[in-house]
């Protein structure tokens, strides 16, 4: 009586011997009223202990994937810019960055790209630094600007540090 | 199996991918934090300053920079409240902090240690919370500027919070301090070049860092002090800070030696930060030298150079209106995975937007960007026109 194919589920009733090393397999198998056992002899080329390491190592792949694209969401990154979301022309606005990183710098440009304060300049606000909870540098800038009576909106307030980290904000002019 | 192994490998990668590309891997960040301890009060040094508020403190692993200096920070000098203001200053011995702050403040920081960032309805808390209680606006403000911390990496979340309460009298409050501490610094700028030289001279690294600061242009002309700066940018025994600055300003000089000086010294160099000060003072020399724009090319294209090297040389790119400056920025915004690299590409292409081509392309990247920065300039460089 020819054997059934292992993958035929509703027909094996029980794997007898599953070894892991040689890819044989030896199975209680239904025909009808009777019950035969049979040797299989696997024609893949890996062995169950290596495709047990192999689906491991596929699901480990797939956390790392879903972990590292939370974070890559989740996560700021540095510099941080603290500005309002909006303010009227003509009057001074307070704006701060923040970075683990010294050499800060911020710039704020008109929404034709004209620079209208660039922390750089002689007389520009000096970076302080600091350190966190820990310890660790923390460096941060703090700049009063005036803005334009004629200024066109929205500006963009840019921090940019040492390491060439840049991040951005828009202030709407009401 | 073939296909299973295939499968394997490729979600490896972009496992291991995602998290060397992300946002967060290139800060040294934790992903998670250790479980949040309270933190003893610090001796104060400066005795006449009240006490700092014990407030729940979220351990982090952070490497410092190895070019980040390690001293500890100066303390800033206290500054008086408004007296026309209606914050009321920090008394001499302060009561307690509001619990409800020390709530707010806690999950603040909960929330940076856990996610790296605060989330925007935590900073409204906060900010309603300010607008409608006077003392807790005062001591925050006293945190914010003359705590050891200044707050630690909550600082630009609470500094919005303050902004975001709409509180007109806490925010001026909150730029009169401001004003103050740059009053404070200007105070301490020797006025004519006679006195910087001599400041430079001194040896006081605080003093000597002011001044190359707010070196004026017709101060860069000066012999004494661009051999000075020249000194410093090259003494690798100098601290890294006044070196830094001293580099900066050498972008800032008229005298066109200086593009040399900074081109020998770039060559030289094999710090990465360094060579990345040393092209953003380039970016600062103008456009006439072609040494300078070959510079930047070649570093863009470099993949051997560290990522701060190839944003600084792309940066300095945005000054170039050539059309081989216009295709590198171009093909950098729509290939390169480093995505401050990408933000100062689409930064520099705001000069070319009028060159054919660059309209269209920037529609089609809008469409796939993921970037919310690059895709919001997109959106507003696409709807505006030239002045």
């Amino acid at each position: 009586m020819r054997p059934l194919h292992p993958a035929d589920k509703s027909r094996t009733v029980q794997t007898i011997q599953n070894t892991s090393l040689r890819r044989e397999r030896l199975l209680l198998q239904q025909h009808g009223n009777r019950y035969v056992v049979s040797l299989w002899k696997g024609k893949g080329f890996m062995s169950v202990k290596t495709k047990k390491l192999f689906t491991t190592a596929l699901c480990v792949g797939l956390a790392l994937t879903a972990l590292g694209f939370t974070c890559a969401a989740l996560f700021t990154g540095y510099p941080t810019i603290s500005a309002p979301d909006s303010a009227s022309a003509g009057t001074d606005i307070a704006v701060g960055a923040t970075s683990d990183c010294g050499g800060l710098r911020i710039v704020i440009k008109d929404v034709y790209g004209t620079v209208l304060f660039d922390s750089d300049e002689p007389g520009g606000p000096t970076e302080e630094e600091t350190t966190d909870e820990e310890g660790n540098p923390l460096f941060k800038l703090d700049a009063l600007f005036h803005i334009p009576e004629n200024a066109s909106g929205p500006l963009t307030v840019t921090a940019t540090d040492s390491l060439g980290r840049t991040t951005s904000k828009d202030i709407n002019l009401t | 199996m073939r296909g299973w192994l295939i499968l394997i490998a490729v979600s490896a990668l972009f496992g291991f991918l995602a998290i060397g590309l992300g946002g967060g891997a290139d800060v040294s960040e934790p992903l998670l934090a250790e479980p949040i301890r309270p933190a003893s009060p610090e001796p104060d040094a400066n005795p006449g300053s009240p006490p700092e508020p014990v407030l729940p403190v979220a351990t982090v692993n952070q490497t410092p920079h190895p070019l980040a200096t390690q001293t500890p920070a100066a303390r800033v000098p206290s500054v008086q409240a408004d007296p026309a203001g209606k914050i009321p200053p920090v008394p001499e011995n302060p009561a307690p902090l509001d619990p409800e702050l020390v709530s707010l403040l806690a999950e603040m920081r909960e929330r940076l240690a856990a996610m790296g960032t605060v989330p925007k309805e935590a900073v409204l808390d906060l900010a309603d919370h300010l607008a409608a209680n006077r003392d807790s606006a005062a001591r925050v403000l006293h945190l914010m500027f003359e705590a050891s911390t200044g707050l630690g990496r909550l600082r630009p979340f609470v500094f919005q919070a303050v902004l975001d309460s709409k509180d007109q009298t806490l925010i001026a409050d909150l730029q009169n301090r401001i004003r103050e501490k740059s009053a404070a610094a200007m105070r301490r700028l020797p006025a004519t070049l006679e006195g910087k030289r001599t400041a430079l001279a001194s040896g006081d690294e605080k003093i000597q860092a002011l001044v190359v600061k707010n070196l004026k242009k017709s101060d860069l002309r000066d012999t004494d002090v661009l051999e000075w700066l020249k000194s410093v940018a090259e003494d690798t025994s100098e601290s890294w800070k006044l070196r830094r600055l001293a580099i900066h300003a050498l972008g800032r000089t008229p005298d066109l030696n200086a593009t040399s000086t900074l081109i020998t010294l770039f060559t030289a160099s094999a710090e990465d930060l360094e060579r990345a000060s040393i092209l953003r003072a380039l970016a600062r020399r103008g456009t006439k030298d072609p040494r300078i724009a070959q510079t930047f090319i070649d570093q863009v294209f470099d993949r051997q150079q560290s990522p701060a090297v190839r944003r600084f040389a792309v940066m300095g790119l945005k000054a170039f209106k050539t059309p081989e400056a216009r295709e590198t920025l171009l093909y950098l915004l729509k290939n390169e995975t480093d995505k401050y690299v990408r933000r100062h590409a689409m930064a520099g292409l705001r000069a070319h937007l009028e060159a054919p081509g660059i309209r269209e392309a920037l529609r089609l990247q809008g469409i796939r960007e993921k970037d919310d920065q690059i895709k919001a300039l997109i959106g507003r460089l696409l709807s505006s026109q030239a002045p």
